[in-house]
């Protein structure tokens, strides 16, 4: 069965700044990991991905990892 | 409508600035920096809610920012963050002010909630219930016999 990561452990606004968190749901390559594998509801995916994004962009997260 | 324009100019809302400082900046003047920083929000209205002192970190990849016709390359940078409270009028003003800031390598504006937003740390992955408990090993051990023992390295040694 399902069970979001988020609404388990009521987690409403997702962080760019969580960085031990948002590496949860890359692959070693650091790409994002698709919602089949997160296994996080569809709102809460846009969130993570915006959040890693910005983590990205501010050179927390690398956009690819050798 | 003028009026309802005001009202949408006067309302507050809570913003973050994620900024990243050049790495030249010497240890000592850190603080200076960021309270000159602080100022510079602070002169257009911004009330704090939170803020975290930046530190020196390594960046995930080498940035780069041209001033003045010059390209600058960092790999590292002081990383700090401030929440403020503010119309979306000053947000405006102020991030007119970060981009012509030449201390910061890179900033990020957004809006946000007042609340902390960083999640506590959880372990990931399996409920804390399912995990196996430990079980403690019980081993009879016998008294020691000296005798035996030194029977037995007799006959090793012959």
């Amino acid at each position: 069965m399902k069970q979001d990561y988020f609404s388990s452990n009521n987690i409403k606004h997702i962080d760019y700044k969580d960085v031990e968190l948002l590496r949860r749901f890359l692959a070693p390559s650091a790409r994002m990991l698709a919602r089949r594998r997160t296994d996080v509801t569809a709102k809460n995916q846009r969130k993570l991905a915006v959040a890693i994004k910005r983590a990205r962009f501010m050179g927390l997260l690398p956009y690819i990892a050798k | 409508m003028e009026e309802n324009n005001n009202e949408v100019e006067a309302k507050l809302g809570v913003y973050e600035v994620g900024y990243i400082m050049v790495p030249s900046i010497a240890e000592e003047n850190l603080s200076g920096e960021v309270t000159a920083f602080k100022d510079t929000l602070s002169n257009q209205g911004a009330i704090f809610v939170a803020d975290e002192n930046p530190k020196m970190m390594e960046l995930a990849y080498e940035m780069s920012r041209s001033v003045a016709n010059k390209k600058q390359k960092f790999s590292y940078g002081y990383f700090g963050w401030v929440k403020f409270e503010c119309t979306s009028v000053q947000a405006n003003v102020i991030k007119d002010m970060l981009d012509k800031n030449e201390k910061l390598v890179r900033y990020l504006l957004i809006k946000t909630v007042r609340e902390s937003t960083m999640s506590a740390k959880r372990p990931y992955g399996k409920p804390e219930g399912s995990k196996r408990r430990a079980t403690t090993r019980t081993e009879k051990v016998d008294p020691i016999n000296e005798e035996v023992i030194d029977k037995e390295i007799e006959a090793l040694v012959v």
